[in-house]
């Protein structure tokens, strides 16, 4: 199946960093992709060259086979987008912003969006001014979804909200996946990524440095810890094709994320002299997430 | 709208005219408050008008209608760019609306229609309000329409101003499309929207000459015209590059240097430190506009310059320096901008409410945001200050008038306070920067002109000026928690009430401090005063016949004559006998018409009866007393008829002639004549203080009645104290202080006839008739009425009637000293000199007149002996030879 | 019935929720026959992708626990209750071997362990066990020596 979001070498330099230094991806459709990353990595700069509000200073993109720099309009059109604190049009009330949204698109959006306004308990006849924060997001997910896009981009949209409402987008996102809609989500919910996300990538610093099944990452990172007699043993790093993450010393003990974990390697280590243990451990998305996105890089 | 009609309406007409429909809606809701703002600005302004032209009578400062229909659709372009454009850009709205389904087309063009429809909504509203209420002004014409004239003298015709408008419009939207700050889009529109003037005045300087109105006109509309050809292009480019993906920044960095990302920034940067909590807010409040103050200090500068250069110049402006005087106004706005930065800036509620959540006390932060503006004002004025102090400014009408450092201070201050108050009330920027401005000006005004034409006093215009302040600082808690909305309204309420109401407050307890009648004083003296107005008959004037041969008026010009020529010509100029020369004399001497007369025409008889009583006293033989008789028959005869008179001023120059007479008749060269018919006569016509009382009397009240009259000439005399009272107050000090005149003349003639002591109505006269003076050196002073009522005469009368009312002159009896005998020579007392009216006549300023009498040279005449000794009392001149 | 998931575990999600239906079947809270909720409907429950809980369904079936019902979703298959039994008890078995193990390596004496182990089980055979299913006397009778 064609891949309803590419991005090739996508490049965005500002005048003080570099937001995005290289960024290949591409999203399949009917999964839920999540875009980990740190604030600052550039996550909210990509979104924005996707639904063509920037412009990259170099490379190319498309969303449903459309470039958004040459036809920003047809982008939108197939796609629903929530931000982090989305800008309504305050003096109105939820009604009148779904019959002005309702006017610009067919005639199944408003009964889809009363429903949905139905389903979160929002009161309709409130003036989006005096809405809490929770129910503003879900006004605004309710409004990106009632025309039913092929894509639903959600950019943090949860940050700052109650569980219970981070639960309700957890429902949509799941909804959308489950009737073979795809999602994007940038998030820092690292718990809520874990259970709805099929793909993930994690951006630090403009790059890419991990792209994958979930399933597959998680069953592919192990935490290795391993104790020496002496804290100033050498230990042989795992030889190839087995790649170490990060690399943290504390005591006597080493700590190590190393994908490829092969179980001779278990073996190998044990056998080293002076070493008293090995553990192994499968790593969790936010330790693997730690272990990309920290200093001490082993690349 | 409930939810189920929405669902009605869209099923049932779901296509590309509902949208429009609800978009059209959209654009006008957001237009709502541009037009909210119109309407109080037009109602305040008229508001204005009314109390203005109420209270301050006559006068006071208002606004021509006119000024008040052209502020809509004027304010309406202004703001309708940024207001549909520049706030939806700042508060991200414009995204969310880029994400529908709408081309940026269409978009533009919606905004637009809808911005031209509701302008010419306000054409429309304009049209009708002149056409209604009848405003402008058909005469002054200064263009024509085909063959109609214009409707008003403003020097831009309306449909000029149409088109400028449109301009406008197009520029409002350019500026918001182009900046995205609105407060600098606005500052950009500025120039934008003069530049046709500016282009024209150009065109004007460079010539060198003035316009004629109609040219100026047509050139305004074809640099209009040219405006719009070249807005409407950029403002549809500036759009599409705004809705469309930002530009990717070009810039190439020479070095390579390491990359960044930005999740690196910030931590490696020192913060800066500071000593105490009001420096760090200090410092966040001017980092965090910094370009807005720089712009605003700039502002008040290149202002400060021109007005510096303006007052260099002391000719006409000419050139390019006609744009002084606008450039000058930039201060007040800068001033005003100042005011609204305090409470109104790009994130200056979230800074707020970011202090607010730290537990930062509402009075620092009502103090650090103060802070830096009241230093920039309190730097601009001390700029001011200095120069003010080397320069010389003056009224000239080429010159322009340098205000004191108060004046600029006071309207600084007003300005700044009015408009941080409008700040904190308007919740978005572009209504705050708009309406802060206009209300400032408005608020100075009306509290200026309560302060100088109202009698409202300073300390009470410090405490109403300093409200607003204290209005944000007692809403300033609620406002840091986003809950100041109703308090802040109900402040604000009280603050506008007390505004209004405290001038009003003072007025009208300075027009009740001026005492007048009370109602039944008032009532009892109206009966009175109709009955004497009633018994006038119509005066005869007081005329001389100028019997100056022809040979005498020559046609040498007076420097070349012999001096003592001159005067020998002058003497003789009068006739010799008064019945020749003065007009109307038998019918005066027949009839009982009263007469009225002028000082000047007083003086020039007296001058001419002073002098033949000199020519008669120096000969005092029968001859020349024969050629004297009809000057003191034709004087009686004129006392008579003045007495008669119903007017004040004419009751006091028949004091005058009557002093003259007495003086005249208590010589001792008179008592041989005392049997002449003259004589007789001129004794018949000296009254006593009762007639002379009633006279008065009857006089004082027929004025007052007669004042009341809007059709004679006498309703507009006034109480000299009138002058000196606040110009706004006058219509209603007018009446009051004449009463208090009524009362105190009708005291004081009593006192005059019963010759009481009781001195007050001297001291109420002298109030209301020469306020600035010191009453102990006044005319109505005691030491002034010690002296001989002669020598006091010449003094003005403008300095107060009733000057000579109860003084000795009045008391005494001239026929009884006719009738005395030659045992007593001695003039009595009370023409030489005067002593205390409770005294009987007989006693002590005889000694005073002793010296006098003793020193009496018979051949000079007491009245000359009188004026002459008591100089030389003073002066220790002696006296002359007499002129012949 | 209801599922509690542990996404920071070692174990896959979808191999938890394979799990936890097959215990559910061993403890008798599914019973053949029943239908279990859509892959829709079950990871809008849990709030977990729709793609893991189609892996765990797939996996049911592959273990032949349940079977595809055209039109009505996935049933529980008669032979499941069994083969769930048996694998609860494999499970069992490896959980009790590794705690021993633990012990083991902890350096606890093999006297040591037995008296831990006989002591609970003394406590345990005092009450009756929960399980809702009739265990079969042998088995219960065998273990209660």
């Amino acid at each position: 199946m064609d891949p309803v979001i590419t991005t090739d070498a996508l490049t965005m330099h500002f005048r003080r960093c570099d937001a995005l230094m290289g960024v290949d991806l591409s999203i399949q459709p009917g999964t839920v992709f999540a875009l980990l990353g740190e604030n600052g990595a550039g996550k909210t700069t990509l979104i924005r060259i996707l639904t063509g509000f920037q412009e990259p200073t170099s490379g190319s993109c498309t969303v449903c086979g459309i470039d958004p720099l040459r036809d920003p309009q047809a982008v939108r059109r197939q796609i629903g987008y929530v931000s982090d604190a989305p800008a309504l049009y305050d003096w109105m009330t939820v009604a009148q912003i779904g019959g002005f949204t309702a006017s610009f698109y067919d005639q199944t959006f408003l009964p889809q969006y009363e429903a949905a306004i139905r389903r979160y308990d929002v009161r309709p006849e409130q003036k989006i001014r005096h809405l809490s924060k929770g129910q503003r997001a879900k006004v605004a997910l309710s409004l990106a979804l009632a025309h039913d896009p092929a894509v639903l981009i959600l950019d943090e949209p949860t940050s700052g909200l109650d569980p219970k409402v981070r639960r309700s987008f957890l429902e949509s996102m799941i909804d959308r996946a489950a009737t073979g809609r795809t999602v994007f989500l940038s998030s820092h919910q690292i718990s809520e990524v874990e259970r709805v996300a099929d793909t993930i990538a994690i951006l630090h610093r403009g790059r890419i440095r991990l792209h994958g099944q979930l399933s597959e990452l998680r069953e592919s990172i192990h935490e290795v810890i391993i104790d020496t007699d002496d804290p100033l043993r050498a230990i042989a790093p795992p030889p190839e094709p087995a790649e170490v993450l990060t690399e943290e010393t504390s005591g006597r003990s080493r700590q190590w994320f190393v994908r490829g974990l092969d179980p001779e390697m278990i073996q190998a280590w044990r056998s080293s002299p002076g070493v008293t243990d090995v553990r192994t451990r499968v790593a969790s998305l936010e330790e693997i997430f730690v272990a990309c996105t920290g200093e001490l890089q082993a690349v | 709208m409930s939810s189920d009609t929405i669902i009605e309406t869209t099923r049932t007409v779901p296509d590309r005219s509902s949208s429009t429909a609800w978009f059209w809606w959209k654009e006008s809701k957001q237009l709502a408050p541009l037009i909210m703002l119109l309407i109080i600005v037009a109602g305040l302004i008229l508001i204005m008008n009314v109390i203005s032209t109420a209270i301050v009578n006559p006068g006071g400062f208002w606004l021509p209608d006119e000024v008040v229909l052209l502020v809509f659709p004027g304010l309406f372009a202004t703001g309708a760019g940024p207001l549909m454009v520049g706030q939806e850009r700042s508060l991200r709205t414009m995204e969310w609306l880029a994400l529908l389904p709408i081309s940026a087309k269409r978009l533009l063009s919606t905004k637009l229609s809808v911005a031209f429809a509701g302008l010419a909504l306000m054409w429309c509203v304009v049209a009708v309000g002149i056409a209604l209420f009848g405003l402008g002004n058909p005469h002054d014409a200064n263009w024509t329409i085909g063959q109609r004239p214009s409707h008003s003298d403003n020097p831009i015709s309306y449909p000029i101003w149409m088109v400028h408008s449109i301009y406008v419009l197009l520029s409002g939207f350019y500026v918001s499309w182009r900046i995205r700050h609105t407060f600098y889009a606005l500052i950009l529109l500025i120039p934008l929207a003069f530049a046709p003037m500016i282009a024209v005045g150009l065109i004007a300087a460079y010539n060198d000459r003035p316009m004629m109105s109609g040219t100026y006109d047509v050139l305004i509309g074809v640099f209009t015209l040219l405006g719009i050809a070249v807005m409407a292009p950029l403002s549809y480019r500036a759009a599409m590059r705004a809705l469309g993906p930002e530009r990717a920044p070009a810039a190439v960095p020479l070095l390579e240097l390491p990359r960044r990302s930005s999740a690196d920034a910030s931590v490696d940067e020192t913060a800066p430190r500071f000593g105490t909590r009001v420096a760090a807010l200090v410092w966040q409040s001017i980092e965090s506009r910094r370009g807005m103050l720089v712009l605003l200090v700039a502002m008040l500068l290149v202002s400060l310059l021109a007005f510096i250069r303006l007052c260099s110049i002391d000719s006409r402006l000419r050139g390019i320096d006609q744009f002084l005087p606008f450039v000058t106004l930039l201060a007040p706005l800068a001033v005003c901008w100042l005011g609204t930065a305090v409470f109104k800036q790009d994130g200056a509620i979230e800074q707020i409410r970011f202090l607010a959540d730290r537990g930062i006390t509402p009075q620092t932060v009502y103090y650090a945001r103060h802070a830096i503006p009241v230093a920039i004002l309190a730097t601009g004025l001390l700029l001011y200050a200095g120069w003010a102090l080397t320069t010389v400014g003056g009224w000239d009408r080429d010159r322009t008038p340098v205000p004191s450092l108060i004046t600029v201070a006071a309207v600084v201050f007003l300005f700044y306070s009015v408009s941080q108050w409008v700040s904190q009330l308007v919740r978005t920027l572009l209504l705050a920067v708009i309406l802060g401005p206009i209300i400032s000006v408005i608020v100075t005004v009306w509290l200026l002109t309560a302060y100088t034409q109202l009698a409202l006093p300073t300390a009470a215009l410090v405490i109403v000026s300093l409200l607003p302040l204290l209005a944000t600082r007692v809403v300033m808690r609620r406002y840091m928690d986003a809950t100041d909305r109703p308090l802040a309204f109900v402040v604000a309420a009280g603050v506008v009430a007390a505004m209004v109401i405290v001038p009003i407050v003072f007025a009208i307890a300075f027009v009740r401090g001026v005492p007048g009648m009370t109602a039944e004083q008032r009532n009892t003296l109206l009966a009175e005063a109709h009955s004497a107005r009633r018994q006038t008959a119509s005066p005869v004037q007081l005329m001389f016949l100028d019997w100056r041969s022809n040979a005498e008026r020559t046609l040498v010009p007076d420097s070349q004559k012999d001096l003592i020529e001159k005067i020998r010509n002058s003497l003789n100029a009068n006739s010799q006998d008064p019945r020749q020369w003065i007009n109307g004399l038998e019918t005066l001497r027949q009839g009982s018409f009263p007469l009225q007369g002028d000082f000047y025409a007083l003086d020039r008889f007296q001058s001419a009866f002073v002098l033949h009583r000199m020519r008669w006293r120096q000969d005092n033989d029968a001859e020349s007393f024969e050629r004297f008789a009809p000057w003191l028959d034709t004087a009686s005869v004129l006392l008579k008829g003045l007495r008669r008179s119903r007017q004040v001023a004419q009751q006091e120059i028949a004091d005058r002639l009557e002093v003259t007479l007495i003086e005249t008749l208590r010589t001792p060269e008179m008592r041989p004549h005392r049997d002449a018919p003259a004589v007789r006569s001129a004794v018949a016509s000296i009254g006593t203080p009762a007639s002379r009382a009633a006279a008065r009397r009857r006089a004082v009240l027929a004025s007052w009645v007669q004042r009341q009259d809007p059709q004679s000439r006498s309703s507009r005399d006034h109480v000299a104290a009138l002058e000196t009272m606040p110009r706004g107050l006058v219509a209603w000090l007018d009446e009051p202080l004449y009463e208090s005149f009524v009362l105190a003349a009708l005291d004081g003639i009593q006192a005059s006839k019963n010759r009481s002591d009781d001195g007050s109505w001297r001291r109420r006269l002298h109030s209301l008739a020469s306020p600035k003076g010191v009453f102990e050196s006044s005319q109505y002073s005691d030491r002034f009425r010690q002296l001989p009522a002669a020598a006091t005469m010449g003094e003005n009368y403008f300095a107060g009637p009733g000057q000579l009312w109860g003084r000795a002159w009045e008391y005494v009896d001239v026929a009884e000293f006719l009738q005395a005998g030659d045992d007593t020579t001695s003039p009595a007392p009370g023409i030489t000199s005067e002593s205390a009216p409770s005294e009987p006549t007989a006693t002590p300023g005889s000694q005073a007149s002793e010296p006098e009498a003793s020193n009496a040279d018979p051949s000079g005449s007491a009245d000359t002996l009188s004026l002459r000794d008591s100089i030389a009392a003073n002066n220790q001149i002696t006296p002359t030879e007499p002129i012949r | 019935m209801f599922f509690s998931v542990d996404v920071q575990s070692d174990v896959a999600i979808y191999l938890q929720l394979v799990r936890q239906v097959k215990f559910a079947i061993a403890a008798g809270t599914l019973r053949p026959g029943q239908l279990l909720p859509s892959v829709r409907a079950l990871s809008g429950q849990v709030a977990l992708n729709p793609n893991t809980v189609a892996r765990a369904f797939g996996q049911l079936q592959t273990d032949g626990v349940v079977e595809s019902l055209r039109g009505r979703g996935m049933v529980v298959r008669e032979e499941a209750v069994a083969l769930c039994r048996q694998e609860r008890e494999a499970v069992l078995r490896e959980r009790i071997g590794g705690v021993l193990g633990e012990a083991w390596n902890a350096g606890l004496s093999k006297a040591q362990i037995k008296t831990f182990v006989d002591e609970h089980l003394r406590a345990l055979c005092q009450q009756p066990p929960a399980v809702l299913a009739a265990a079969t006397d042998a088995e219960h009778q065998a273990g209660s020596d």
